[in-house]
């Protein structure tokens, strides 16, 4: 078979169908003269980009070699945007011209499958914000916070580097992949490029990280309502919030979801105000106040009773809130980080970073750093987000690079704010927040000794240091009863956001306000994430049970939804369980673990790309693919090969292991942070689960990445070449590929708004553009 | 919105008084929020009702949104970490 030429994708080679309206209809892209002349370098356009150059530079400047006492925020944000524009417009162009090469004139899937639903072309700017939407949850506000513990200057490259070389174009290449393919899941893409051996190796891959994915994201929920009576209230109360929405929609105003969305907002405001006086009172104290454990098994119900419902009752209002406090809480941090300019003290390096013993997650920078910020420079489960909804939605195939690269630069600026907001505070409540229970007593005195202990200096030089008065009092105005130990990033974030809001907006009791807001909309994300993804899940666990037996493939068989969720949920719920009861923190033991699988599942996505482009004919172009997998390779399994065989206790699953297993088998009853015996038996079951995870994930990974290699060099040779393309259809509508569309573009789409006034059937859009 | 009231605030925006202007403005945000959201679901459905001159009556709002979060129940979308 020969092999097919790379820019053999015109209409040409798909069915033509006669347009009886051939000679009236507009161009469906503009002229490539046109094209020319816009492309064409005019000074004032050089002067531009040589002086968003100039500003990124001087931000980089300021971040990287100014060694002064402090940074201001600001430099950050500057240096996010000049390196996003330039990447933007340069790399991501370059790619498109090397590699994606789309065609418009090809009918994208919304085109030619216009069904009204599922498949409806979607201006750009709308989708861009849906599909944004769609991939920005908890995890960039999570990951970076975490990371700060290492300084301020590897995490802001790597957000910024990792997602210019390897998370947009990810997001990039996995959108216009699936769009070629009508809209093809990932697991899907997987089987039809890999076959059976390799798809089954993803499948499993795909199921595990999802589930240990919900597992640590419900963790960070736990830890942060864990004994907040205000938080565990407001954040409880978005349950009967939902379903009240549900019923509205359902019963009351069918399809009025705007309207139900700003009530339901205003439902929430109250919630978070109304929980001050809650944790005020006796009772609210004796209802709300629950500890971790509980708080975990409720969460496991409620992921369980939620899945099974059906999606009218809570998923779907549940959505709408958080698409609404998603958009609303990252334009309102962007404004407060450019008003207020906070100054950061953290050192540009700290000496966690060298000597991978640090409180809040153990490991060196390399390749700890570099999995724990998953999202935001680079994640893996955009993948199934990339492939599915956004695909069948997109207009022309000129947008992907808007929507597909565009959208994960914005999700990255996103972690450079969060990132920003926990640099900004105080290093000695930074540390004294999350570094585990084990470490600080769970006291404010354990925690003030223990950060004293530390010997870590700020950017000027001081000690950092606390007392156990500064952290009864942050706890105190920000309405909690303890800020120690509170480890996940979510309680930090807030902290952070709430003094970078209450210096914007001053007031007696405000800062109180914005903790309990950051950690609603928080917990918000996560428990929408949790319902979702146990129900993909689910339905991927009952596709695979239905080979054995057909009928769990019936999604009308109750029993089946049933077992299958309880399946998943127990899945989830046991890791849960297990990083709660961990006597040595949780979260600082399996947070590697939830960027090792994120970061697989990249590395399994960009694998797969790299296998389709080499199909497609490309050879040196494919380079854009193999450097940023070849490096998540190498971060995710060295990063994986240390969980698993690391002699210290502190990074290798398996020497904590035997560490205590040993020490139990000679009858000693303590051990470490383990004080009694149960907890070191608690801490030999956990660690062979956490092992035996890592061993999982990363044999899953690898056999994925070897099949795709082996095919990749297959096809690079001529070999095994298979087109899982759908054939091209030609198209017959336009729209403009970036954000702002160019005078060509206007113009040609002065013609077309024409053309609709006539044939306004024509129009499948429907609204303006 | 038909595609005559569209076109309109489409034209209104280059050429319109300040006040119209910022009507056309205040419309397209709207449009945006609604796109954004998925309020404007139906809305695509009766377009392409319109367009692809189907015989049968359209659904109902009511039973569009019932059929619509059944066909979510049963075709369950991730959303990310």
């Amino acid at each position: 078979m020969q092999t097919p030429m790379p820019d053999a994708s015109g209409p040409s080679d798909g069915i033509v169908a006669v347009d009886p309206l051939a000679d009236e209809r507009p161009a469906v892209e503009v002229h490539v003269d046109d094209d020319k002349q816009h492309a064409r370098w005019t000074p004032t356009k050089i002067a531009l980009w040589v002086a968003i150059a100039l500003v990124g530079a001087v931000a980089w400047y300021m971040i990287a070699f100014s060694r002064g006492e402090s940074v201001n925020a600001v430099w950050f944000v500057f240096a996010a945007v000049a390196s996003y524009l330039i990447a933007y417009r340069f790399y991501a162009k370059y790619i498109e011209n090397k590699l994606i090469h789309p065609s418009n004139k090809r009918a994208t899937p919304a085109e030619y499958s216009y069904d009204g639903k599922d498949y409806v072309p979607t201006d750009r700017r709308i989708l861009y914000g849906h599909h944004f939407a769609a991939i920005a949850g908890a995890g960039p506000l999570v990951g970076p916070v975490l990371a700060a513990q290492m300084g301020y200057l590897p995490g802001t490259i790597w957000i910024i580097v990792g997602v210019i070389l390897a998370g947009a174009v990810q997001d990039y290449l996995v959108l216009f992949v699936s769009m070629r393919r009508k809209g093809r899941s990932l697991g899907q893409m997987a089987r039809d490029e890999l076959g059976l051996f390799g798809g089954i190796a993803a499948f499993i891959a795909t199921l595990s990280i999802m589930l240990i994915i919900v597992a640590i994201l419900a963790m960070v929920v736990v830890n942060a309502l864990g004994e907040s009576t205000w938080g565990v209230y407001s954040v409880g109360l978005t349950i009967p919030i939902a379903l009240f929405m549900g019923v509205y929609l359902r019963y009351l105003r069918p399809g009025k979801v705007m309207e139900v969305s700003v009530i339901g907002c205003a439902l929430l405001l109250f919630a978070i105000i109304s929980g001050r006086w809650v944790s005020q009172s006796d009772i609210g104290q004796a209802i709300f106040h629950l500890d971790r454990p509980t708080i975990a098994w409720i969460i496991i119900a409620y992921g369980f009773i939620a899945a099974v419902l059906p999606v009218w009752m809570l998923l779907a209002p549940r959505d709408y809130l958080s698409t609404f406090m998603k958009i609303g809480v990252i334009a309102m941090l962007a404004i407060a980080i450019i008003v207020v300019r906070p100054e950061i003290h953290v050192p540009a390096i700290t000496r966690f970073a060298e000597t991978g013993d640090g409180p809040v997650f153990s490991g060196k920078l390399f390749p700890f750093l570099f999995v724990t910020i998953a999202c935001g420079a680079l994640s893996g489960f955009h993948a199934m987000i990339s492939s599915g909804t956004t695909p069948k939605l997109v207009e022309k195939e000129s947008q992907t690079r808007l929507i597909g690269y565009g959208g994960m630069l914005m999700e990255s600026f996103v972690a450079i704010m969060a990132f920003v907001a926990a640099l900004s505070i105080d290093q000695g409540i930074y540390f004294a927040m999350n570094s585990s229970a084990a470490a600080t007593g769970g006291t404010v005195e354990g925690a003030a000794a223990f950060v004293n202990a530390l010997g870590l200096h700020t950017a000027d030089g001081s000690v950092v240091s606390t007392t156990p008065e500064i952290l009864a009092a942050t706890a105190q105005s920000v309405g909690e009863a303890s800020v120690v130990s509170r480890t996940g990033g979510a309680p930090t974030l807030a902290v952070g956001l709430s003094q970078i809001m209450h210096s914007l907006i001053p007031g007696e009791g405000m800062a109180s306000f914005w903790y309990h807001f950051a950690i609603m909309f928080e917990a918000l994300f996560i428990l929408t994430s949790v319902d979702a993804g146990t129900r993909v899940a689910r339905f991927m666990a009952s596709d695979a049970l239905g080979n054995v037996y057909p009928r769990f493939r019936d999604l009308n068989w109750r029993v089946g939804a049933w077992i299958t969720t309880g399946l998943m949920v127990a899945g989830w719920g046991s890791i849960l369980v297990m990083g709660v009861n961990d006597p040595l923190g949780g979260i600082n033991t399996l947070f590697p673990l939830f960027g090792i699988a994120n970061q697989l599942l990249a590395a399994v996505a960009l694998s797969i790309c790299l296998l389709v482009f080499a199909r497609k004919g490309y050879t040196w172009q494919l380079l854009i693919i193999a450097v940023p997998m070849v490096f998540t390779a190498i971060i995710t399994v060295y990063g994986s090969l240390l969980k698993i065989f690391d002699p210290h206790p502190s990074i290798g699953y398996w020497a904590n292991h035997f560490l205590y297993r040993d020490a139990l088998a000679r009858g000693e009853t303590h051990l470490g942070a383990a004080k009694t015996v149960k907890a070191m038996e608690t801490v030999v079951g956990n660690t062979a689960v956490q092992g035996s995870l890592s061993i999982l994930f990363v044999v899953c990974g690898v056999i994925v990445m070897i099949v795709s290699v082996i095919k990749t060099i297959q096809a690079l040779r001529g070999k095994g070449i298979i087109d899982t393309e759908e054939p091209a259809h030609p198209s017959r509508i336009f729209a403009p590929s970036g954000i702002i569309a160019n005078p060509a573009e206007k113009k040609l789409e002065k013609e077309w708004a024409a053309f609709y006034e006539k044939y306004p059937e024509e129009n499948l859009e429907g609204t303006s553009h | 919105m038909t595609h005559e009231s569209a076109a309109h605030a489409a034209a209104d925006r280059s050429t319109g008084s300040p006040v119209d202007r910022l009507v056309a403005f205040a419309k397209e945000c709207r449009r945006f929020a609604r796109g954004v959201l998925g309020s404007d679901a139906y809305d695509k459905y009766l377009h392409h009702h319109r367009v692809t001159g189907c015989d049968h009556e359209p659904l109902s709002e009511r039973d569009f949104w019932r059929a619509k979060y059944r066909d979510q129940d049963h075709n369950p979308g991730s959303r990310c970490c």
